[in-house]
Parts: structure tokens; sequence; C-alpha cells
């Protein structure tokens, strides 16, 4: 009897024991876990962001497929006219060189027009998710300090300084510039201290975009095709270079400068210092 | 006779031990007194200052010897100018010269690359770039510390670079918050 009691005894106290190992398990596994929640956590980069880019960039490159070819067409044409100094004349070929420019102008408006609603679907879409993973990932949950720490990538223990783009200007071809940001963005997670720079960046090249896109549409809307076939070169000259210099700063940007978007986050931080002391953390 | 003599033996002790006295009691805040000497020589420059702040009276000299110090370290670059005004700033909190904090702003404003103007910003960021006209105004101030600090005290161009990093990365995150942050309104 006293046996079966000690044997008793013993196996409650290995569950006790085993219990007790697991919950201790446990809390060691929690304390980690708990300790990573107290950093600034940030999810700049939703799945719904992630596809709204490479729509952004698939929609980009359908549209400048269509205007390239035309586009440098009439670029030809209006150096050729300038060129043979057809300004004014009523020379029968500077007359031709004329009604061609305005065909193939109206072909690129036209062009464009059918390919605006959707460029401009799909911007929208990722700005407005952009906007709104920026608005309450950086703007509520943080301060401007737990950004410059982020952007320190002290919390992402001491990793690197997220290398400058410096400028919002918009740069390069736009489908190559979307889809470079949705490849950076997939392979985000590696380079955590760059993404409010580059989500930062997404954000006011998507809305720098739609800008470019509103001008180019209210300028479309001012020039009836009847209007463009009737009116003649000269008084359609600043009309014209506005309307394609826009049309060109939206596809191709002033220069293409993508290699540095693609530095973003690869620097690494200076060791740190001996003055923690005087430094406010 | 001999007693006078006596008298007056005693008597010109007395005055000497009198004068000497009246000597060292004298004011020691006169004119140059806490000044530091004109000297180009930077340790000599901050060994002085570290003495002088050990008395209270040159207390309020204090920014006068920030001023005098970071002039003559501009005269002689180096990293070893860092640990000098750490030295002083860390003597200067212990003296109660300046607050801790006072002394963070002065050091972080001339040597850390990341900004003290932003780091005291205890707002969410949505709020604070409400006054985002004087968060830049500070940040750039600080930049031209940071320029005094890093490239003409400490002669280290990579840590100004980095700075400027911070300041453009900054400004662009800042700039696209608070679109969105309006965008709401």
């Amino acid at each position: 009897m006293k046996n079966f009691q000690r044997n008793r005894n013993k196996r409650v106290l290995a569950v006790a024991c085993a219990w007790a190992l697991a919950l201790g398990h446990g809390m060691v596994q929690a304390v980690p876990q708990s300790t990573a929640e107290t950093r600034p956590r940030i999810n700049l980069f939703p799945t719904s962001v992630v596809e709204n880019l490479s729509e952004t960039s698939r929609a980009a490159r359908e549209m400048e497929n269509g205007m390239y070819e035309v586009v440098a067409r009439l670029e030809k044409q209006k150096q050729a006219y300038q060129g043979t100094h057809c300004d004014g004349s009523d020379d029968p070929g500077c007359v031709q060189l004329r009604k061609a420019i305005r065909g193939t102008y109206k072909e690129m408006l036209e062009v464009m027009q059918a390919g605006i609603p959707q460029m401009r679907r799909s911007l929208d879409a990722t700005a407005d998710s952009m906007g709104t993973s920026l608005r309450s990932e950086i703007g509520r949950k943080m301060t401007p300090a737990d950004v410059q720490r982020i952007l320190g990538g002290r919390a992402a223990g001491q990793q690197g300084l997220a290398a400058s783009t410096a400028s919002s200007k918009r740069q390069g071809k736009l489908s190559k510039m979307f889809s470079r940001y949705y490849e950076l963005v997939k392979r985000g997670g590696k380079q955590s201290d760059a993404l409010p720079v580059l989500a930062s960046q997404i954000y006011l090249d998507s809305m720098q975009s739609l800008y470019f896109l509103d001008l180019i549409e209210a300028e479309i809307g001012s020039q009836s095709t009847e209007l463009v076939l009737e009116l003649e070169w000269g008084e359609l000259t600043d009309q014209i270079t506005a309307t394609v210099t826009d049309v060109k700063a939206l596809l191709w940007g002033e220069s293409d400068q993508g290699q540095e978007i693609l530095e973003v986050g690869l620097e690494r931080a200076a060791p740190g210092d001996n003055y923690s002391d005087l430094l406010v953390q | 006779m001999t007693r006078n003599r006596r008298w007056m033996a005693r008597a010109s002790v007395l005055a000497a031990v009198l004068a000497t006295a009246a000597c060292s009691q004298q004011p020691r805040h006169d004119t140059g007194y806490c000044s530091l000497s004109h000297t180009n020589n930077v340790d000599r420059l901050f060994a002085e200052a570290s003495e002088n702040l050990h008395d209270s009276n040159c207390h309020y000299h204090f920014p006068e010897y920030r001023e005098r110090l970071v002039a003559a370290a501009k005269g002689a670059p180096g990293p070893e100018n860092e640990a000098r005004f750490a030295g002083l700033l860390r003597e200067s909190i212990d003296l109660g010269i300046i607050s801790k904090r006072q002394g963070q702003e002065v050091f972080s404003q001339y040597f850390d690359p990341e900004f003290y103007a932003v780091k005291s910003e205890p707002r969410s960021s949505c709020s604070s770039l409400k006054h985002r006209d004087r968060m830049q105004t500070a940040m750039r101030e600080e930049l031209a510390y940071k320029r005094e600090g890093m490239l003409e005290i400490l002669d280290d161009q990579a840590r100004f670079r980095q700075a400027q990093r911070y300041y453009s990365d900054l400004n662009l995150v800042f700039d696209a918050v608070d679109v969105a942050c309006s965008q709401e309104l």
C-alpha cells in the first residue's frame, strides 16, 4: 500500500514537473516575443499594395508601348519641320508636313485617351493604399523620432542605414520605375530600415503621376479633334509642345536614375560610438 | 627702544599677513579672471575651461567657453575633439552647470548624425507634421551645427554624409506622411 502511495506521489510529481517545464518553455518563448513587440513595428506593404504596384507597372508598360512609337514619330516630324524652316511657310511640302504632324498628334491623343482610364485606376489604387499605409503605420502609430529610429536601423537590430534617393521628383521610365518598386517591395523584408523611404517615394511618385495624368487629360479635353485638325500649326505649337512635354515627363521622366533606387537600404551604418550617455536613444 | 622695535616688528608681520589675506580674498571674478587665455592650443584651452568651470563664479561663462572651444577646435580638426567636448560636457553636467538634457542636446546637435530636433518631438507624426515648418527650420539649423561639428571640428566627412542622408530621407518620409495625413481631412 505504501509502495502504491509512493508510486502515485512520484507520478504526480513527474506530471507536475512536466507541466512546470512546459510552462517554463512557453515563458521562455514568450519573452523574446514581447521584447520584439516593444520595437516599432511597421507593415507598410500589405498584399493589396504589392498587387497594386504590379498592376500599375503593367498598365504603365501597356501605355508606354502604345505611346512610344507615336511620340517618336511626332518628335521626328517636329525636328524636320523646324529644320526646314517651315514655320509660317505656304510651301506645299511644309503644308503636307503640318498635316502629318497634326495627324500624328491626334493619334497620340487618342492612344493616350484610351490608356488613361486604366492607368488612372491603378495609380489611384496604389496612391490610396500607400497613403492609407503611411497614414496608419507612420502618421498615427509613430512619432517622428520612431521614424528616425527605423531609418537608422535600430529597430531591426543595428542594421544598415537607408541610402538616400534624395529626391521626391519622379525619375525614369514609369513602367520601369513601378516594376523596380514592385521588386523592392517583394524583397523588402530584408531592409526594413529603408521601407519608409521606399513607401514615401512610391506614394509621392504615384501622386505626381496622377497630377501629370490630370494635366494631360485636361489638355486633351480642351483640344477637340476638330480643333486639332482645323488649327494651323503655328497657332498650335505651344499647346502641342506642352502636351507632348507632359506626356514624355509622365512616361519617360527626366532621366533614368533607377540604379539609385536599387541602392535603397543596402549601405551599412558605422559601428556604435562611445558616447551613448550624451545621445538621446 | 627695544620694546618699540619689537612692536614695530610685530606690526610689520601683522601687516604682511593681512596684506596676503587681502590679496587672496580679492574678488576672483575681476576682469579676465574667468576668461580663457589667448592660446590656440586646443588641449590647453579645454584644460583651462575645465579648471575654470570648477569655480562657481565662472559657471555663467559656459556659453562663452563653448564658442571659444568650437572656434579653437575648428583650427585643429580631428576625431580626438569629440572626446574633448564629451569630457567637458560630462563635467559640466556633473557640476550642475547644465542639465543632462542640455548636454545631450549640444552633443547631439554637433556630433550625432541623427537629428535631436526630431527626437524631441513627442507627438504622433500626423500631429507633429502640422507644424512641419517649425520642425524643418530646426532640422536645417541643426544640419548647420552638424556641418560645423562633423566637418570642421572632427573632419569626418562620412559622418556628415550620413547626417545629410538622414536629413533627405526624413524630409522625403515627412513629405509623404504629411500629404497622406492631410488627404484624410
